[in-house]
């Protein structure tokens, strides 16, 4: 390929590679490692909570990921991965002063404008990456809203994503509850599924916003259960996993009916997509 | 949010690991050696991987014979033989990552025809001291004797193919193959339907891509070299040849060559 | 703006022949494109001069069947569609996003490649002019337009041919795409058969389209001819046996019918359809390493909701049956195409019908998804 003619298009960071260098790699459970990093050249771009980066790994290609750093954080990011295909593979193994590169940020963040609202935030498994910069924010706000409640699911103990922060985000006015569906011994918290445990909560209903991330299974059983009990739909978000490829709507792949997941989310309220999560293979 | 596409994760030899060249063997089962043809045929992109592959074993090339282990073992033919089994597995043994090449390794290749059929009247007929001949009644594909790595599929393989798969080994990545249909291809070079426009006979909306849709570019149909799709609907193109005015056995022998296994396999399963 | 002083509604050029047209158009572009017989079918090829296109050329279309023959006539355009829209011109099949470098760990990016030719296309039919705008729409409609298409788009002068002898696979009439190019050429032309061979009755739809005309110097058309041609692309419309229902958009839509298994059973989800589609958009990226180790090459392809890749998230795809992509494919084309553009993602082209292997038709389908799920089998 030459090099294009000088450029009368100017360059769009959600549709032009920023090569980013890991400054620091954390290794959070296993086959899920946490990347800090920072750009190159320049400072990282701003965010909101729930809002998506393709992270590229040389000649292999990009993943979407979640930035999970806080969103105040103005000199780093950082992307939460598990390792799962050759993307994701390649990006775990990058070590500090490695490469990548970024477009981004995408999609619909969490709407976190929930003054003096109950705030009940679910997590299956790793779906409490795309959470954790809205755990961040709602600390940093914590006055803005009444009680907060986060329930952590996972496999078993040892899968339970960012375990030593619960402590101090707890010291923080935040309610964590964690969940296993398996118990090893020792094992003090929930057995069950997140459903489940969401729905032994003691809510004021009418007064709860909710934000889910999870499995699709998780997200509905959770969403149905608490509009069963009366916490309004339209105040139930959460946060769609499809196969986000170019994150700027033009690719095709992220469509669930007539959403644009990419565009049209990755948050959405619940009514926006209940519709769809009832039919299989939509 | 977490997503890519799938491909195998896999635990890359130490040397590949650390970036350095990987011992490479190139093994020979049964088969026409026309796969083995195929990675001596990229000769100039060779010369770009001389210096990040070392070659331990490839005796059609070279008279290297180093012993095992290997870091990385191209395995061409199919199993028809109780020795080949046994040695299918000491290679297995032998190698760090394991990647079958062609129809015959991925499939059973043109001669698992025999399979299912009466193999002692064949060797009685094709051989004049049958006594002689140690076979076993079937032909398989490496798969079903050990676990294999990485595959490509094609009779013969496509060097591109070959050759990006060998790049993106020492990139420590599974190279993403395509699993549709030669279909994608054809549209995708402008080649005009042969079926729709012709009516010429062809597999290639049952078969993978992956050869650039090279019959069909000279005007033939597709002979599904590179076996089954990931979706085949053999009954819905079953009935299409048969409008075109191809009879059962047209049918039965365009459907039972080079992967005659893998396309007796996805009747089976009558998938849709 | 005062280039066009006169009405462009109105006015009327008359062209004996395509010789002086093409000649200019072969001067000012870097490439010109039109319809070429190829292998027994009508594609889009580069041409040179007129002597390249058809002439005396008539098709026959029925679902997977496409045939050309010849017929006595003097015209250059007397048949339907082929299986080419103008999707691969301005949204190739495949194009290179970007080159990476690596060295000494480093990650160098070249610049993103964006397309500078100039191109022309002869012989566009109005359905799929209307489709370059369809397509146009779901690639640069957002807050992140493709640069490479809007490059292609900008760069492509389109001629227009009012379809006067389309297949019976197409349905424009219907859709209101066609056959009369309304919007989008730069030219538009009818061609009609005289006792003087085939004349071409000339509008301008562009400035640049206008300042072409006035640089061949034509003569006006005269009233006869106008009136003529005014007719002829309605005659032809109305020999159009297809159609689709006014609530196809909300049928499309279905979640559950029997009908969905009856076309899962025929359709091999071989992608065919969505390639020949104008409207289809959606891609895939390539991402290769060179052999050297050191260079990474990304490359957009065109990709298709047939595959089970396609929808894949984490070890499995959302819509891992036949039956789920065939019913995402003609729901998105039909139904939620006007939830997230506005319209329907279907020009009536009939090229899906024509192409597809086993010939399933949309327009077929619908009709059977319209029937009472009970009365289904």
């Amino acid at each position: 390929m030459t090099r294009s003619e000088p450029a009368a298009v100017p360059v769009d960071p959600l549709l032009e590679p920023n090569v980013q260098r890991v400054v620091a790699v954390v290794d959070e459970i296993p086959d899920v490692v946490t990347l800090r990093v920072v750009p190159v050249e320049g400072r990282p771009f701003g965010f909101l909570p729930a809002q998506v980066s393709m992270v590229g790994a040389f000649g292999v290609g990009e993943a979407a990921i979640s930035i999970s750093s806080p969103p105040t954080e103005t000199t780093f990011h950082e992307y939460t991965i598990r390792r799962a295909g050759a993307i994701t593979s390649a990006l775990t193994r990058l070590r500090p002063g490695d490469q990548l590169w970024v477009r981004g940020p995408f999609g619909v963040p969490w709407d976190l404008d929930l003054d003096g609202r109950d705030v009940v935030i679910a997590a299956g498994g790793i779906g409490l990456a795309p959470l954790r910069s809205a755990v961040y924010r709602v600390i940093e706000q914590r006055a803005r809203y009444r009680r907060v409640v986060l329930v952590v699911g996972a496999r078993s103990a040892s899968l339970l994503l960012y375990a030593g922060a619960y402590d101090a985000w707890r010291d923080r006015g935040i309610e964590v509850v964690t969940t296993v569906d398996v118990a090893d011994p020792g094992w003090d918290g929930r057995v069950g599924f997140v459903p489940a445990v969401v729905e032994e909560l003691d809510l004021d209903a009418g007064n709860t916003s909710a934000l889910l991330c999870g499995p699709d299974v998780m997200m509905r059983l959770t969403a149905d259960g608490l509009v069963a009990r009366g916490v309004p739909a339209e105040e139930v978000q959460l946060t769609l996993e499809r196969n986000m490829q170019c994150g700027n709507g033009l690719c095709g792949h992220c469509q669930l009916g007539g959403l644009i997941v990419c565009r049209d989310g990755p948050v959405v309220r619940y009514p926006a997509v209940a519709p769809e999560f009832a039919v299989p293979g939509r | 949010m977490q997503h890519e596409l799938s491909s195998p994760t896999i635990d890359w030899p130490a040397r590949i690991e650390r970036g350095e060249p990987p011992s490479l063997a190139v093994w020979k089962f049964a088969s026409c050696d026309g796969c083995q043809l195929s990675l001596l045929d990229c000769e100039d992109e060779l010369l770009a991987l001389a210096d990040r592959v070392s070659i331990s074993y490839f005796p059609e090339a070279t008279t290297a014979m180093v012993a095992g282990p290997y870091d990385v073992s191209l395995v061409e033919g199919s199993i028809t033989s109780e020795h080949d089994a046994e040695r299918i597995r000491q290679i297995r043994r032998d190698s760090a990552l394991l990647i079958t090449i062609g129809a015959c390794a991925t499939a059973g290749g043109i001669q698992a025809l025999r399979n299912g059929r009466d193999v002692d009247g064949f060797t009685s007929i094709v051989y004049a001291h049958p006594e002689y001949i140690s076979t076993l009644a079937t032909s398989t594909p490496i798969a079903d004797h050990v676990p294999v790595d990485l595959e490509l599929r094609g009779c013969p393989i496509d060097r591109g193919q070959l050759l990006q798969m060998l790049a993106s080994v020492l990139n420590r990545h599974a190279l993403r193959l395509p699993t549709t249909s030669v279909c994608i291809e054809c549209k995708a070079r402008s080649t005009s339907c042969v079926m729709v426009a012709h009516g010429t006979p062809c597999l290639g909306p049952i078969t993978q891509a992956g050869c650039n849709a090279l019959c069909p570019s000279f005007h033939r149909g597709c002979y599904g070299c590179f076996g089954p799709m990931e979706s085949p609907n053999v009954g819905a193109l079953r009935a299409q040849l048969g409008t075109l005015g191809l009879d059962g056995d047209a049918i039965f022998r365009l459907l039972n060559t080079f992967n005659t296994g893998a396309f007796a396999t996805a009747v089976e399963e009558g998938s849709t | 703006m005062d280039l066009v002083q006169t009405d462009v509604a109105t006015d009327r050029w008359v062209l004996r022949g395509l010789d002086r047209l093409i000649e200019a158009l072969v001067g000012r572009f870097d490439e010109v494109i039109g319809p070429v017989v190829l292998d027994g079918v009508v594609r889009l090829q580069p041409i040179e001069s007129a002597d390249d296109l058809p002439i005396g050329i008539a098709d026959e279309q029925a679902p997977a069947t496409y045939r050309l023959r010849r017929d006595a006539s003097a015209l250059r355009f007397s048949y339907g569609l082929g299986p080419d829209s103008l999707k691969s011109l301005v949204h190739p099949p495949r194009s290179p996003v970007w080159t990476m470098r690596r060295r000494d760990g480093s990650l160098v990016v070249d610049a993103a490649h964006h397309p500078t030719h100039e191109r022309a296309v002869i012989g566009a039919r109005a359905c799929d002019i209307d489709g370059l705008r369809v397509l146009e729409r779901t690639q640069t409609g957002g807050d992140h337009a493709d640069p490479a298409f809007r490059a292609n788009r900008n760069g492509l002068f389109v001629v227009a041919v009012d379809c006067t002898h389309p297949a019976p696979t197409c349905f424009c009439a219907n859709t209101g795409t066609g056959p009369s190019a309304r919007d989008g050429h730069d030219i538009a032309m009818t061609e009609l058969e005289t006792r003087d061979g085939a004349v071409y009755v000339l509008r301008a739809g562009s400035e640049r389209g206008r300042a072409l005309i006035d640089e061949l110097q034509l003569e006006r058309a005269s009233s006869e001819l106008i009136r003529r041609a005014a007719r002829e692309p309605g005659v032809a419309a109305r020999g159009q046996p297809r159609s689709l229902p006014a609530n196809a958009p909300l049928i499309a839509k279905l979640a559950e019918h029997p009908q969905w298994d009856d076309v899962a059973e025929r359709c091999l989800a071989c992608g065919n359809c969505t390639a020949v589609c104008p409207t289809c958009f959606c891609t895939d990226m390539e991402d290769v390493v060179s052999l050297d180790g050191d260079g990474a090459t990304r490359v957009r392809v065109w990709d298709t909701c047939f595959s089970m890749e396609f929808s894949r998230v984490g070890p499995a795809p959302i819509r891992g049956s036949v039956t789920e992509r065939y019913r995402q494919w003609l729901s998105h084309k039909l139904g939620t195409w006007h939830d997230q553009f506005g319209e329907s993602g279907c020009v009536g082209c009939g090229r899906c019908i024509t192409w597809c292997p086993v010939g399933i038709d949309l327009t077929a389908e619908i009709a059977a998804l319209a029937a009472p799920a009970e009365a289904a089998r």
